[in-house]
C-alpha cells in the first residue's frame, strides 16, 4: 500500500528507546475497531484516534502523538502513529504494490506487516531514513483488522488501560498498583 | 525557453510524470499513486475501479472520521462550495470526480481530495479537558472591558475578572456553583461545553449542568438561569429540549450573543 511515507523526524536513539518503552499510555479508553457510521464492506472499520503519551519523547513529538486507523475500501485497513509531522509506526493489512522484503529476510507478497523508520538506510540526498517492514509471527494472510490491531499493540506495548497510581501499603490491605506495572 | 530551461522543464515534467504509477489492488481496482501528499502526509491515491469509475475508495472522509472531525465535515458551511469548486462528488463515504472530461477535471478532484483533510482538527479521545469555560470567559471580559457601555472608567480590569469568575453559594445547605458572577444575585449562569465529545457524554454533562439551576429554583424561585453554548445543534434534540425548557440559552455563534451575555452579568432585577 502506498510508497515512501515521510518518517517523524526523530534521532535514532531517541526513537529505538521510544520503540522500546513500555508502556506507552493510550488516553481516552480502549483501543477498539468500531464499525463506520453506515459500514458499507466487510471490513469497513475505524480505529478512533487517541493521545499516546509517552515520557521518552519531547516536545513538539510528544505533544500531538497520535495513534489512529482507517480503512479504504480497495487497500484494507491501516494503523497510524503519528507526531503530526510523520509516522513513527504504521501496520497495514495488505501489501498490494509487488512484493516486499521483511526485516527477518522473508521476501512476502499481499501480507499485513509493520512499518517502522529504518536509519540504516539514510537517503543521501534529503537525509530521510527508510522504512522496515516488520513482520512477527502472529501476522498472517488473511487476519482481520481487529487482529492486526491487538498484534500491533503487544508488538509496540501500547496499553489502554488506566493505570492506577501506586499505593503505599497498609496493615490488612493488600498493595494495589504495581501490576500495572510488570 | 532556450535550451537550458527546455531541459530543466523535461526534467520536472519527467519528475511529475513518473511519480505517477498505478498497480491492481483489491476487488479489481487499480490505484493510481500521486506525488500530492494530504496535511498528515499521506500519499493521496484514487482508484479506477474495474467499471472504469474513479474514487478515492472512502479513504479520505474514513481517516477524517478516524480522527474525530466527521461532524465537523458534515456541518461544514463551505463544504458544497468546495465539493463544487474542486469538482468532487459525495457519496456517501466515497469522494469521487463530477467530471472527467478535461485534464483541469482530474487535477482539480486529485487536488481537491488532498487538501480536504487540511481544513479539520485532529480532535482524538482523551482530550478530557473541556477549553469552551476558558474561551467564554475571555470573550465576555473582552466585551466588558472594550465595548460595554457601563464599563467603569477606572479598575475596569478588575471589575471584569470579578464577573467573569465562578462563585458558589449555598442553598439549604447544599452548594449551588455558577459558572460566571452575575450581579444579581438570582441569576445563575452555566457554560455548556463538550460540544466535541460523544453524545452520552454531552447528555451526561447538560443534565449535571442543570441540576444546580434547577435545585436552587426550589428554593428560591426568583431563580434565572441561564445557559451559555456556542451552538445548540452541537447536542442531541433531547438535551438541547431540556435546556431550552429549563434555561434561557444563549448561543455564542449568534453575533450580539456577546453583549447579551454581557448585559446579563450587569443586569439587576427591578
Amino acid at each position: 500500500m502506498g510508497r515512501w511515507e515521510p518518517p517523524a523526524r526523530l534521532e535514532p536513539v531517541i526513537y529505538y528507546h521510544w520503540l522500546d518503552e513500555n508502556p506507552k499510555v493510550v488516553q481516552g479508553g480502549e483501543l477498539k475497531l468500531e464499525e463506520n457510521g453506515n459500514p458499507r464492506y466487510a471490513e469497513d472499520v475505524k480505529l478512533a484516534a487517541h493521545r499516546v503519551l509517552t515520557n521518552i519523547l519531547n516536545s513538539p513529538h510528544s505533544d500531538n502523538l497520535l495513534i489512529y486507523g482507517f480503512s479504504d475500501r480497495y487497500s484494507g485497513f491501516k494503523i497510524v502513529v503519528k507526531d503530526g509531522h510523520g509516522y513513527l509506526l504504521m501496520a497495514h493489512q495488505h501489501h498490494l504494490k509487488g512484493s516486499f522484503l521483511a526485516e527477518d529476510g522473508r521476501k512476502l507478497g499481499d501480507h499485513p506487516h509493520f512499518h517502522k523508520i529504518n536509519y540504516e538506510y539514510i537517503n543521501k540526498r534529503n537525509g530521510i531514513p527508510g522504512t522496515t517492514r516488520v513482520v512477527p509471527p502472529d501476522l498472517h494472510p488473511e487476519m482481520n483488522p481487529a487482529d492486526l490491531l491487538n498484534v500491533f499493540k503487544i508488538s509496540y506495548h501500547f496499553r489502554d488501560e488506566k493505570l492506577d497510581s501506586i499505593q503505599m501499603p497498609v496493615v490488612n490491605r493488600i498493595q494495589t498498583g504495581l501490576e500495572d506495572y510488570p | 525557453m532556450n535550451e537550458l530551461q527546455e531541459a530543466i522543464f523535461k526534467k520536472i515534467q519527467k519528475a511529475i510524470c513518473d511519480s505517477v504509477e498505478c498497480y491492481p489492488v483489491l476487488h479489481d481496482a487499480i490505484r493510481v499513486d500521486t506525488p500530492f501528499l494530504d496535511w498528515m502526509g499521506e500519499y493521496i491515491g484514487i482508484y479506477i475501479t474495474q467499471n472504469g469509475r474513479i474514487t478515492d475508495g472512502d479513504q479520505i472522509l474514513n481517516q477524517i472520521d478516524a480522527l474525530g472531525s466527521f461532524k465537523d465535515f458534515i456541518k461544514w458551511d463551505d463544504k458544497n462550495d468546495y465539493l463544487y469548486s474542486y469538482n468532487i462528488d459525495q457519496s456517501e463515504r466515497s469522494l469521487n470526480p463530477r467530471y472527467f472530461e478535461t485534464t483541469d477535471d482530474i487535477l482539480r478532484y486529485i487536488q481537491g481530495i488532498s487538501r480536504l483533510p487540511g481544513f479539520f482538527e485532529a480532535k482524538p479521545l482523551g482530550e478530557k479537558q473541556d477549553k469552551f469555560p476558558t474561551v467564554v470567559r475571555r470573550i465576555v471580559s473582552d466585551t466588558l472591558i472594550n465595548t460595554h457601555p457601563k464599563r467603569p472608567n477606572e479598575g475596569v480590569l478588575e471589575w471584569a475578572a470579578k464577573l467573569i469568575e465562578p462563585k458558589s453559594f449555598k442553598v439549604s445547605n447544599v452548594t449551588i456553583h455558577s459558572d460566571l458572577s452575575p450581579i444579581d444575585e438570582n441569576k445563575i449562569i452555566e457554560i455548556i461545553g463538550y460540544q466535541n465529545s460523544s453524545d452520552n457524554e454531552k447528555r451526561s454533562h447538560i443534565k449535571e449542568k442543570l441540576f444546580d439551576p434547577i435545585f436552587c429554583e426550589k428554593f428560591r424561585p426568583k431563580t434565572e438561569a441561564i445557559s451559555v453554548t456556542f451552538s445548540l445543534s452541537d447536542y442531541p434534540n433531547d438535551s438541547v429540549d431540556l435546556l431550552t425548557s429549563q434555561t434561557e440559552v444563549i448561543e455564542l455563534k449568534e453575533p450580539k450573543a456577546r453583549m447579551k451575555l454581557a448585559d446579563a452579568l450587569l443586569a439587576v432585577a427591578v
